[in-house]
């Protein structure tokens, strides 16, 4: 009974994985990630140096992280949806 | 009975599996770990919105400073610089996670958490408005009429009011709070203020009003890792199977004993009041969040019935097994040790960190000029940073070339507390001084009121080959 069990539950389990859980897996570590890259990134460059260089001297400083945070935010989300994707087993592609 | 579990898990598996995720309703729950929590609640969240508003020195005494590059943390100010500083700090954060939770369990989840603390709040908010469970679960069925959306719109108010005193707070941890009020309250809150505000009050508001135990469940790391710091001896939240099982209904004047039950009388208040919606009676599970309610629960309805407390409870595998408690293990030692470490490391960084910067820039105009009398010419740009609390004067000098001649606008320079002046410094030398063509020399910073302050930046003084 209990192996049966277990075997369902396999199954099952790689069929259905809830949709908040495939949602929350691609943007939730992605935002982590973004994050992460921002505080890096403008550790070491100055937004100011880059706008100004960049042709764009009246974006403050808080909007520069902002532009910064969601450029690198929807990078990680391209490259965790892919992922998400890539990992979907072949015998489904073959269905 | 055993058939009757039996079919709770299977139902429970097949929910798990085919239907989307049942809401849930967690029944209000009273005793001492719903007390600690709200004690919790009290002191973080009252720490959160309030801290934002205290000044000293003129000051907010935490303020992450992105316009101006500064994170202001009590009386200390930290630079891009110090990044390795908050690495430290973040990693001592991660080590003391480990630490309690080999020592007791998912404290962090249940306790301090801001998605537990945060939903507390919510589901509070949801209580006084919507009723107790039974009352939210009719609601939830009934056919939208004036009174439904009456009370769904009023939590909703309420929800939203509070997500967006949340964004409007954390907003003020980087931009000075009272600065932002007045912004808020004449309606010229620049856009990036605006859009940040708006995003962590609807995160807010998604995360402790919809998303709730999801978030634990799918969203966190630390919940799918937690395990690994678990050990026989730590203490968590269990179900005593022995005392408990066979579980079933009974009377209160029943011998259970006679009719061989166990303690447990199968009427699933712990299931009721769980937060993530699991039973705790099926052992550990990774979406115990630790947050006791089961065992308040329990504890009260033992008490009705006259029974012992305890038969959910805080204990380890080992004295449930019949095994003693032991606090002091390896494991602890280890964590103790390595934390030991970094806050050494990490007071010792903060105290001996000198609060100066040079950066030598050379031109890049030309490697070097000859002047008239034949001597070597080499122009730098300084930038001096005054990262103490107070003003400063300095006074710069150069070593590693005989008799190199500096000279520059100002012998000593002022530099107020926080500031960056830059300046522009020409340094001349006897060709025939010069060892090669490329000769490191040191600038050195040196504060003129205070002897030990002072800092060295290497450069490079280009020549003619001479030899």
């Amino acid at each position: 009974m209990n192996d049966v069990e277990e075997n369902m539950e396999d199954e099952k389990g790689k069929e259905e994985i809830p949709c908040v859980q495939r949602v929350s897996a691609v943007l939730w570590p992605s935002f982590i990630a973004a994050g992460i890259a921002n505080s890096l990134f403008f550790t070491f460059f100055e937004p100011q140096a880059l706008l100004y260089a960049g042709g764009y001297p009246e974006i403050s400083n808080t909007g520069a992280y902002s532009i910064g945070f969601f450029l690198f935010w929807s990078l990680t989300i391209l490259s965790s949806a892919m992922t998400s994707y890539f990992v979907k087993p072949c015998d489904e592609v073959n269905k | 009975m055993a058939t009757n579990s039996k079919a709770i898990t299977d139902e429970s598996v097949e929910e798990s599996l085919y239907a989307k995720r049942e809401k849930i309703y967690p029944r209000e729950v009273h005793g001492i770990f719903a007390t600690l929590r709200w004690l919790a609640v009290a002191v973080l969240l009252g720490g959160y919105y309030l801290i934002a508003w205290i000044n000293w020195d003129g000051r907010q005494i935490i303020l992450f400073d992105l316009p101006e590059r500064k994170f202001h943390i009590l009386l200390w100010t930290f630079w891009p610089q110090d990044f390795f500083l908050l690495a430290i700090m973040l990693i001592m954060a991660a080590l003391s996670l480990f630490f309690f939770t080999a020592l007791a369990g998912r404290l962090w989840c249940g306790y301090a958490c801001p998605q537990t603390v945060w939903t507390e709040v919510f589901m509070w908010i949801e209580h006084k408005i919507e009723g107790d469970r039974p009352r939210q679960m009719k609601l939830d069925k009934a056919a939208w009429d004036a009174r439904k959306i009456r009370i769904k719109a009023t939590k909703h108010l309420l929800w939203f009011l509070f997500a967006l005193w949340t964004g409007f707070t954390f907003v003020g941890y980087f931009t000075p709070i009272r600065e932002l009020t007045h912004s808020v309250l004449t309606l010229s809150t620049g856009p990036w203020e605006t859009f940040w505000i708006f995003f962590y009050g609807f995160a807010t508001w998604g995360n402790a009003g919809f998303m709730r135990e999801q978030v634990c469940i799918y969203m966190c790391p630390y919940a799918r890792f937690q395990s690994a710091m678990f050990d026989k001896d730590t203490m968590v939240v269990s179900y005593d199977e022995a005392r408990g099982e066979p579980r079933g209904a009974r009377k209160r004047s029943d011998n259970y004993a006679e009719k061989g039950l166990g303690a447990c009388i199968d009427c699933n208040i712990c299931v009721q009041v769980c937060p993530t919606g699991i039973d705790i009676r099926d052992g550990q599970q990774y979406q115990c969040i630790g947050c006791a309610a089961c065992i308040d629960a329990c504890d009260d309805v033992m008490d009705k019935m006259g029974y012992e407390k305890g038969l959910v409870r805080y204990t380890t595998e080992n004295i449930l097994d019949g095994g003693k408690r032991r606090v002091l293990r390896p494991r602890i030692f280890v964590y103790a040790a390595f934390l030991l470490v970094l806050v050494t490391s990490l007071l010792i960084g903060i105290t001996t960190r000198v609060p100066l910067e040079l950066d030598v820039i050379r031109d890049r105009n030309a490697l070097y000029n000859e002047t008239y009398d034949g001597k070597i010419e080499n122009v730098y740009t300084l930038k001096l940073v005054n990262k103490d609390r107070f003003d400063h004067q300095f006074i710069i000098t150069v070593t590693g070339i005989d008799n190199v001649v500096m000279k520059a606008d100002k012998e000593v320079i002022p530099v107020a507390s926080g500031e960056v002046v830059t300046m522009a410094v020409k340094l001349t030398a006897d060709p025939y001084s010069l060892p090669g063509r490329s000769v490191p020399i040191d600038f050195i910073m040196q504060a003129v009121d205070d002897e030990t302050l002072h800092t060295i930046e290497d450069a490079k003084f280009l020549g003619p080959f001479t030899k």
